[in-house]
């Protein structure tokens, strides 16, 4: 059974749908890319898939030992986070919340992992360091650790390079494809189409209200 | 309650003008500022916030502090109450906030009024004994009025 | 005087003055418990919800009180129990219509803070609870005394001392959760946190934050005394916990250094000498943080 499994889903706001009918499934290792125009709804997909939205018909299914609370999210930057203070350490360390419960310090296995996490993002030396200091690209790596704090089976990224610069974006999406590589599944929305062939494994592309194509990237026709 | 309402209307009518007789005669004032008798609650060593803040606790539990002696300062205040037929002694407290505070006071033994108190608006101190009268406001039952210079 | 003497008179106070001494541990107690929250309202655009909070405050002790009266009952402090529910749900009210709809939180804000205060001071008018107005209203929107005759009832003071622990106690159990939603509310909800339940955990220690406030800076002035702290310590310090301790550190000492200030000197009122020590201090950690930005 596949990890993630979308059947007919149709997501909106207010009553308003905005994608319609989607279908598609992400098994264990893939790494899906979805592509379309700004406004054509990706982000509202992504929230509903993450249940931030209720969908307005279809199902969203987890599978293959998944529980929807092991997704990990990488949302694009709120004002809020800009100039909020908090050292990257914390913030890092937030992602394994939720698997405290109702505990209120986070244990030792928590800080380990969010040690090693940093570690593999090359963000060790930032740990103290104030999160609204740093450039886009370092903070982007510390959201990054943090959702892998939160697991390691599937990620959801929304447009992960959003204002980066070129050598930044660059060494992005070679950190997510070492990610997919070592098993994490990847489901990323970008409107790079270049990039995002180069390194997918699967293509959904919306436009229209609905799904252009869903289906691996080499059958994919730009 | 309408007393003070009456006499908070009163205040604001008179700022313009004076009932005072202008006495020619200065009052007779002990000047017995040497001894520093041990009161209960000491007002002239409280600051104005903390005097305003004792004043409310005071007005909201009056039982507890009949017959506790009191030292207080303020600018002296008669008004002629028609009821009675006869005057009342006050001194006007300054807070805070602009919000000032009358509190009346009782001089024992007989005096007669305007000869033996001291002009209007003059700044005196009263040590004395706090009471409540029958009608159940406050008061302050002094033996001598205190000139501040 | 000199300031020897006003030392003395100081002493003279605390010495003496049950009321002044029990003011004071209150009011060390609330600046505690209601810096701990500034971090979190002023990162999430909620700066004036203390404000808010504070008006409908205002306008249902206002309201509740001509009621009281016009039945015949009850002394206006008691109504601390009618206060914080009704405070409590017009918290959890305005939090949750919050930021997934800013504007229409924004406005929501504006009108509740504004229509309570506008009411409250007009009750406040037609039913007088003494002659003098002027006083009364004073003391509820600027604090000039409340505190200090709070002092005098030991229920009142045992009351909010045991309101402001156990806030503290909660906010430290919470801690790592209300950082989570303060910082990324969506990622929080995405990765399985019940960001509803904290969030509304939240508006109920905000509102019980902003009532006790009330009783030491009086309603016009929450905000600062809820805000000012956390955005002192925002000027130097670089970690959500650093901010935090530090915010409470820096409330605290103003507030004691205001309740002494006004015990020393005339003519301070209380509620705003208390503000106004915040922003001298607010002031001199900015200057630090400039330099420390630039050396």
């Amino acid at each position: 059974m596949a990890q993630l499994t979308c059947s007919k889903l149709t997501a909106g706001y207010e009553g308003k749908a905005v994608v319609k009918n989607i279908s598609f499934a992400v098994n264990a290792g893939d790494y899906l890319c979805i592509v379309g125009e700004n406004g054509s709804g990706k982000s509202t997909l992504m929230k509903t898939l993450l249940r931030l939205k209720s969908p307005m018909s279809g199902k969203i299914e987890a599978g293959d030992g998944l529980h929807l609370n092991e997704i990990g999210y990488l949302p694009q930057q709120t004002v809020i986070q800009k100039d909020f203070p908090a050292s990257v350490r914390e913030v890092v360390l937030s992602g394994c919340l939720n698997g405290c419960g109702l505990r209120p310090f986070y244990n030792r296995k928590e800080k380990k992992l969010a040690a090693e996490n940093m570690e593999k993002l090359g963000i060790t030396n930032l740990a103290k360091r104030c999160y609204r200091e740093l450039s886009g690209g370092q903070q982007q790596r510390t959201l990054l650790a943090r959702a892998l704090c939160a697991t390691r089976k599937i990620l959801l990224l929304d447009e992960p390079t959003a204002g980066l610069d070129p050598v930044a974006t660059a060494e992005m999406y070679d950190l997510i494809a070492e990610l997919n590589k070592s098993g994490t599944s990847i489901i990323m929305i970008s409107h790079d189409i270049a990039n995002a062939v180069k390194y997918a494994s699967h293509i959904l592309h919306i436009g229209g209200q609905t799904m252009q194509f869903y289906g691996e990237v080499a059958k994919y026709e730009l | 309650m309408k007393k003070i309402l009456a006499l908070f209307l009163c205040l604001m009518l008179i700022s313009g003008c004076t009932e005072n007789g202008g006495s020619e005669n200065p009052p007779e004032v002990d000047a017995d500022m040497s001894v520093d008798v041990d009161v209960d609650v000491d007002f002239t060593k409280l600051s104005s916030t903390m005097v305003s803040a004792q004043m409310d606790i005071i007005m909201q539990n009056m039982q507890a502090y009949v017959g506790q002696t009191m030292k207080i300062r303020g600018n002296y205040y008669p008004l002629f109450w028609e009821v009675n037929n006869e005057f009342l002694h006050f001194i006007i407290i300054e807070c805070s906030s602009g919000c000032d505070k009358l509190f009346e006071f009782v001089w024992n033994g007989e005096h007669i009024y305007p000869d033996d108190y001291p002009p209007e608006g003059t700044f005196i101190e009263l040590p004395g004994v706090f009471g409540v009268d029958e009608e159940g406001f406050p008061y302050l039952a002094v033996d001598d009025i205190v000139i501040v210079a | 005087m000199s300031f020897n003497e006003r030392l003395d008179q100081l002493v003279y106070l605390f010495q003496n003055f049950a009321f002044a001494r029990y003011a004071l541990i209150v009011g060390v107690a609330i600046a505690f418990c209601s810096s701990l929250l500034g971090v979190t309202l002023v990162l999430k655009r909620l700066s004036f919800i203390g404000s808010g909070l504070s008006h409908v405050s205002f306008g249902s002790t206002t309201i509740v009180a001509a009621v009281a009266m016009g039945i015949g009952v009850e002394n206006f402090q008691n109504n601390i129990f009618w206060v914080l529910p009704i405070t409590i749900l017009c918290s959890i009210w305005l939090l949750l219509s919050g930021p997934h709809s800013k504007i229409k939180g924004d406005s929501a804000l504006a009108m509740l803070s504004v229509g309570t205060l506008a009411i409250g001071y007009l009750f406040m008018n037609i039913f007088p609870r003494s002659a003098n107005l002027a006083a009364d209203v004073c003391t509820v929107l600027f604090g000039s005394t409340a505190i200090l005759t709070l002092g005098s009832k030991t229920w009142m003071v045992w009351l909010c001392v045991g309101l402001s622990v156990a806030v503290s106690v909660v906010f430290v159990l919470f801690y790592n959760k209300i950082f989570a939603i303060t910082f990324d509310e969506d990622f929080a909800a995405a990765t399985g946190i019940k960001a509803k339940v904290y969030n509304m955990i939240l508006a109920v220690i905000i509102a019980v934050i902003i009532v006790l406030a009330m009783n030491l800076v009086g309603a016009l002035l929450v905000s600062a005394l809820v805000v000012f702290p956390a955005l002192t310590a925002m000027r130097v310090f670089k970690s959500f916990r650093a901010v935090t301790i530090c915010s409470v550190i820096v409330s605290v000492v103003c507030s004691t250094f205001g309740i002494l200030l006004s015990a020393m000197y005339d003519n301070l009122p209380l509620g705003s000498v208390i503000v106004a020590v915040n922003i001298a201090v607010f002031a001199v950690f900015s200057i630090i943080g400039l330099v420390l930005r630039r050396g």
